[in-house]
């Protein structure tokens, strides 16, 4: 295959795999930064180890979460591992109320007022509301996904959003 | 599309922003291999070549290369300078995103005070400066010494830049603050991530976790006389003339709105013009929206809300 028809066919699997890869990523690592780099290097790898070679990938989504879960693995043998966990036991206590009105109140700032505040956050509370936000996932997906209960991903949700519209003071 | 979601996908695994770093590190690899298909023998040649270039010109700058002083210039965009003995730029480091579309490369060589001037002349272009609209803006300079055996250069430095920038007759109608910071406290702001004039800043006042801006900050009247008496901080004050206001007044006045008040005030001697020109912004945005500019066409690009964060 000529280049670029190996850079149209790169551009075509990033497109369709990016958002199932990227979701795989993120939750099996403990940063953003660290999901960046094994993201970056499962697509070159697609590149440089099956397409310019002129392997055949007949399922790509499925092939770059296996070479993700490489990846990831390796990591960890080198790596501390950080594990982000859930301390707060008063979560049944201390779910506040309704988020609706917080949601329509922080419409109207700026993403980056918005992401300043979410950066200062604990890693757990940053996750679910990635979760939520930015791969549209439902509370017993989160859940599920992250092996928590249900009831406390909720809590911690309510509460990311209210610390939202507060430190916004709107 | 909801701001939150908008928010997370433009900063978690922006799928646009990774591409391109993938793209990168494909060439990369791709040269990385053809380089490898060379014999043995040019390889070793054009290491042995290589080091000698390297070599020489470790020994012709190695005085100079010596990093005495950082400059961080922080509007957003925010930018750090590393600056040698002589006052030269060696290194330039964009500190978000914003500061990678200014042509930062272009400050490499030129002396401390010029790539400042230059940093504030770029981001006036990009639209991060807007002298004809009615927001305050700030430009932090903070100056920190690196060079643990000696103070000196970096203070003259420092002394310098409060110079330029007074007297700097070619400026855009800024507010300039310029400030000294301890090399502890550089350090800390990279770790937690956050533009070293705003570090310095919201050092000076007591807040909950909350980061106040250079705006924030000094529109607090006590804040900006404290340390204006104290510490000088505030070399050069922005002057929203007065022209400016009436213009503003002009059209809302095009438009039938009200402003007979508002006018006696602009016209009155003595008259709080920070105080008026915060109640004719109110009432522009009431009117028109906060994105409408004074000239009908909308906000300048690139004009943001807050200082960015590094590593954007």
């Amino acid at each position: 295959m000529k280049k670029h028809e190996i850079d149209a066919l790169f551009n075509e699997i990033y497109r369709s795999t990016y958002p199932a890869v990227s979701r795989y990523v993120f939750f099996k690592m403990d940063k953003i930064d660290e999901s960046k780099d094994i993201l970056q290097n499962v697509y070159v790898d697609l590149y440089h180890d099956a397409l310019i070679k002129g392997k055949k990938i007949d399922e790509p989504e499925a092939y770059l979460i296996k070479i993700a879960q490489n990846k990831i693995a390796n990591h960890y043998k080198k790596a501390k591992r950080i594990v982000v966990q859930d301390t707060d036991e008063d979560w049944v206590q201390n779910i506040p109320e309704d988020s609706d009105s917080a949601l329509q109140a922080i419409q109207h700032a700026t993403s980056d007022e918005i992401w300043g505040i979410i950066e200062e956050m604990d890693e757990l509370d940053k996750k679910i509301l990635i979760a939520r936000f930015r791969y549209e996932m439902t509370f017993p997906e989160i859940a599920e996904t992250m092996a928590i209960k249900e009831e406390k991903i909720k809590a911690r949700y309510y509460r990311s959003i209210k610390k939202i519209q507060k430190s916004l003071n709107i | 599309m909801t701001k939150l979601k908008s928010t997370f996908e433009e900063n978690v695994l922006n799928q646009g922003e990774l591409l391109e770093s993938i793209q990168t590190k494909i060439t990369a690899k791709s040269r990385k291999n053809k380089i490898r298909k060379f014999s043995t023998i040019a390889v070793s040649l054009l290491a042995v070549f290589a080091l000698g270039i390297t070599m020489m010109q470790m020994g012709a700058f190695t005085k100079e290369a010596k990093i005495v002083s950082i400059v961080a210039v922080d509007i957003n965009p925010s930018i750090e300078l590393s600056v040698d003995a002589n006052s030269v730029v060696v290194k330039v480091k964009p500190m978000n995103q914003d500061a990678r579309s200014l042509d930062y490369k272009s400050l490499v060589g030129l002396s401390a005070e010029e790539a400042t001037l230059k940093i504030i002349e770029m981001a006036t272009e990009a639209g991060f400066i807007d002298p004809e609209d009615l927001e305050e803006d700030y430009v932090l300079v903070t100056t920190v010494n690196v060079d643990d055996e000696d103070e000196e250069e970096t203070e003259e430095l420092n002394e310098r830049l409060k110079d330029i920038i007074e007297n700097g007759g070619e400026l855009p109608d800024v507010n300039v603050v310029v400030m000294k910071a301890e090399k502890i406290a550089w350090f800390e702001a990279n770790d937690k991530k956050v533009p070293l004039g705003m570090y310095v800043i919201n050092g000076m006042v007591q807040h909950d976790g909350v980061w106040y801006t250079a705006g924030e900050f000094f529109s607090n009247p006590e804040n900006k006389k404290n340390y204006e008496k104290k510490n000088e901080l505030l070399v050069r004050k922005a002057d929203k003339t007065i022209g400016l206001l009436d213009r503003f007044l002009d059209r809302l006045e095009g438009d039938d709105i009200d402003v007979a008040a508002l006018r006696t005030r602009l016209e009155t001697e003595g008259e709080d013009l920070d105080a008026l020109r915060l109640d004719i912004k109110a009432l522009w945005e009431a009117t028109y929206g906060e994105e409408e500019g004074i000239n009908g066409n909308g906000k300048p690009k690139g004009k943001p809300e807050n200082p960015g964060n590094p590593n954007d």
